[in-house]
């Protein structure tokens, strides 16, 4: 038996998969897969209509003003430790992990530096961007739920 | 890869009136591989299901800005893989809360999954699968069961055919080993 089971991997029964997908799983899945996907379009264009009412656009006018130049005087005069930190801590990640750098090693990393990614979509994202820019966007996408 | 069809096919695509249908065109091609792919890694089809879901959510998000550096099959493959990756260690995660044994588990998946159909040795197989590291785990399966060539491999790993032939080595090595032990 022992011998039998030590050379398993060259027993041809142990490649045919024991796996089965339910009966017309691959022939439905694309309709499937498309009306999900015409979902989350309909959905994001809603919510951009809904989002760009003119009240709207002119308060997240001032309010993009607002935010882009406290954030501007602040990297400017300020440039806080804790930033300094950051960014030589992420450009020293995204070289080490490489290849292998995925969402979730990014968001142990994020976690990490106490960086809530939903209330501080902001210059530690900017630099994560500049980076590793499709992972960045990914994770950003993931992290607002879209 | 048929790379010339995949370079139509982005490129209709990115054209808007042409999107759903080149998008329906590439999860024809190539949801069996990825279906297939995420499920050696993940083992439940269910979960499989959501998994590979969720990626072709971020192949259509990520194809208008696909550099093509790489085929796209084999970005596509480093997207599921990824997300893959990203589900089990939120399993990990799970799993270290309830503090069951890790073999037991995989064992009650498995058993738990009506469109599983393998006997004990199967299980044990994937129970020695389950435990090597990441990066063996995903060379073995490749090997194994998608029966990859190094080349193609290293393509997707970004590795060298060097490196990987000692990753499936040891991996046998330690598959071995844990049939030997547990009986």
């Amino acid at each position: 038996m022992m011998n039998k089971e030590k050379y398993i991997w060259e027993d041809d029964r142990f490649r045919k998969d024991p796996y089965r997908v339910p009966e017309g799983y691959f022939a439905g899945f694309p309709d499937r897969m498309m009306e999900r996907l015409n979902q989350a379009v309909t959905v994001k264009a809603l919510e951009k209509r809904r989002v760009m009412r003119p009240w709207m656009a002119w308060v997240s006018g001032i309010a993009a003003v607002l935010v882009i130049g406290w954030f501007g005087i602040r990297t400017y005069y300020w440039k806080p430790l804790q930033e300094v930190r950051f960014q030589e801590n992420i450009t020293l990640f995204v070289d080490f992990y490489g290849e292998e750098l995925h969402e979730g090693r990014l968001a142990g990393f994020f976690e990490d530096n106490k960086i809530d990614i939903k209330k501080q979509a902001t210059t530690e994202v900017n630099e994560l961007i500049q980076i590793e820019p499709d992972l960045a966007e990914e994770y950003i996408y993931e992290s607002v739920g879209f | 890869m048929d790379r010339t069809n995949d370079a139509e096919l982005i490129n209709q695509f990115r054209d808007p009136a042409q999107r759903d249908r080149a998008f329906r065109m590439i999860l024809a091609k190539y949801q069996e591989k990825l279906y297939w792919h995420i499920r050696r890694m993940i083992l439940v089809h269910e979960d499989t299901d959501d998994v590979l879901q969720n990626t072709f959510i971020k192949i259509w998000k990520g194809l208008p800005g696909f550099r093509e550096t790489s085929g796209l099959f084999t970005w596509m493959y480093r997207i599921a893989t990824n997300e893959a990756i990203t589900f089990l260690k939120t399993r990990q995660r799970e799993r270290a809360m309830i503090a069951d044994d890790p073999d037991d588990m995989i064992k009650g998946r498995l058993k738990s999954d009506p469109y599983f159909d393998g006997d004990e040795l199967f299980q044990k197989l994937q129970v020695a699968i389950d435990n090597l590291p990441p990066k063996q785990k995903r060379v073995f399966q490749m090997k194994y069961f998608d029966e990859m060539t190094y080349e193609d491999m290293a393509n997707i790993l970004g590795t060298s055919v060097g490196a990987l032939k000692a990753s499936y080595f040891h991996a046998v090595r330690k598959i071995q080993t844990a049939f030997e032990t547990s009986d």
